[in-house]
């Protein structure tokens, strides 16, 4: 072996030559005096530049808690000086993370008549972040084999969810199971929506897949569509008071536990991305041991346990006289953040 | 890929913090973008968070020199008269290490951008591959790349202190 040069040398000491090539080396320097020095002379010339560079150390302090970090003032100052886009941000963003299951869902619909995703979509144009992810409403000059794959999921996802809904005018719409979901597949017409009601093809739990299509094949509903659609004036009674939401955000549809325990759900859509669940029941009521309780945590264990990549997590929080439950494949962190905003 | 964002934010914010103080030479600042890189990073949820963060970084603090230097021009403009503030009630231990901080900036600075990137992201704590991705060096070119940045550090930081010395005698 002829001399090692300085840059494996270096790569040497940083421990970052691949095992064969620092075995050679190793064998090298057995054997040549002459690259030993140039190794004591490359460990010094390490030292001293990492002396240097520790002289250059800002005062350290403490990290804030990550979840903090969307209330910091820079966050609106920096780009978007929008009181609202911050929080929106936040739910979008969460919906990013949410990995496909059965559910898809078309937000057309929102699209034409809210403000909701087309800030969004400002808000994606305005960052610069170098791997935009994947996600319907991008803007089109965006490129790259990531972004395509997402477009393409998106016209897959739209091309699956448009199907009809006969009450989406009342703000509560109806559930259609699966089945249902794929034996009706109208063909896409990209850009013009045939109907501007809300069709659903949810089977019970949280998000679409429009982002993350390759994952539905083996992802699970948390949830079965075993709840039903109930009207706000039924939730409001079960509940002894107006269900706790998210301000701002569409309601998608409210359901009643089916195990007669009072507890309410209600999902709220933010983007063609993501839907969030909350559970919720009267703080005095002792739903939480109950044959409901212990049903639904069952089947997100055994979907955490499937999809084993993702993490269910659930949060709770007493909104006034009820006591809310967050629900969604998302780090605590990101949970409890979205909690945060429950009225 | 586990998305542990919370681990990561354990493990390399202060990292993150280094990197973007090398850059923009102010602690508070370097705090400031390094929380907003992992804002970001909570609403894009990247794949791989760790060279994300990090190109998010670098992009922030290039925004904020182009910016610092608007405002510079606009300062100077300002600060026509020298500032009445005295160095007086400093302790000199602290005046000497301001003087080789300010010394390691300035060597810093002689190095190429990409010498200099290679350089403090090595120093942040990533690993040669990822360095090499961020960078857009062939993996094998990290450690001949880092060898000559570390020199030119190490040189430009002695030429420094002599010239200081010098104009000090």
């Amino acid at each position: 072996m002829s001399h090692v040069d300085e840059g494996t040398l270096h790569a040497y000491l940083d421990g970052a030559l691949p095992p064969a090539e620092r075995s050679q080396v190793d064998a090298h320097l057995a054997s040549c005096p002459e690259c030993r020095e140039r190794l004591a002379e490359a460990r010094a010339l390490i030292a001293r530049a990492d002396a240097l560079l520790a002289l250059a150390l800002p005062a350290e302090r403490a990290a804030p808690p990550l979840h903090e970090l969307r209330r910091r003032p820079l966050w609106w100052r920096v780009r978007w000086p929008i009181a609202w886009a911050a929080s929106i941000t936040l739910a979008v963003g969460l919906g990013w993370m949410l990995r496909g299951r059965e559910a898809r869902q078309e937000f057309a619909a929102f699209a034409e008549r809210d403000t909701v995703p087309q800030a969004v979509a400002t808000l994606q144009r305005s960052t610069d972040e170098p791997r935009p992810m994947a996600q319907p409403h991008a803007p089109a000059s965006r490129s790259g084999p990531l972004h395509e794959q997402g477009q393409g999921a998106a016209e897959r996802a739209r091309a699956d969810s448009l199907i009809p809904s006969t009450n989406a005018a009342s703000g509560v719409v109806p559930i259609l199971t699966p089945s249902i979901a794929t034996s009706a597949r109208p063909p896409a017409v990209r850009g013009a929506a045939p109907t501007p009601a809300v069709p659903i093809t949810v089977d019970g739990m949280v998000a679409t897949g429009a982002a993350r299509v390759m994952e539905r094949a083996r992802a699970e509903p948390v949830m079965s569509s075993t709840w039903p659609v109930i009207q706000r004036g039924s939730a409001s009674r079960m509940l002894g008071t107006e269900p706790a939401t998210i301000p701002g955000v569409p309601v998608k549809d409210m359901r009643m536990s089916p195990y007669a325990d009072g507890v309410v759900l209600v999902e709220q859509v933010i983007d063609s991305t993501l839907v969030i669940q909350l559970f919720q029941r009267r703080a005095d009521a002792a739903a939480a041991d109950s044959a409901a309780a212990r049903g639904y945590q069952f089947q997100r264990q055994r979907a955490a346990e499937r999809e084993r990549v993702e993490r269910v997590e659930r949060l709770a929080r007493f909104v006034g006289p009820l006591r809310v439950e967050i629900a969604g494949p998302l780090g605590t962190d990101s949970l409890s953040k979205l909690l945060e905003l429950v009225k | 890929m586990p998305d542990d964002l919370a681990e990561v934010y354990r493990t390399t914010y202060h990292a993150l913090v280094r990197f973007l103080y090398r850059k923009v030479w102010d602690a508070e600042r370097a705090a400031d973008l390094a929380q907003e890189a992992f804002a970001r990073a909570l609403v894009h949820r990247p794949a791989n968070p760790r060279g994300w963060l990090f190109v998010v970084a670098a992009n922030l603090a290039r925004d904020e020199g182009r910016r610092r230097l608007r405002e510079r021009r606009h300062l100077t403009l300002l600060k026509a008269e020298p500032a009445a503030t005295g160095e007086h009630g400093e302790p000199e231990e602290a005046i000497d290490l301001e003087a080789r901080r300010a010394r390691v900036r300035a060597a810093l600075e002689e190095l190429t951008p990409r010498d200099r990137e290679v350089l403090l992201l090595w120093d942040a704590g990533l690993p040669y591959e990822e360095i090499a991705a961020q960078t857009g060096l062939a993996p094998g070119a990290v450690g001949t790349t880092l060898a000559r940045a570390r020199r030119r550090l190490v040189e430009a930081y002695e030429v420094g202190s002599e010239e200081t010395h010098v104009a000090r005698g």
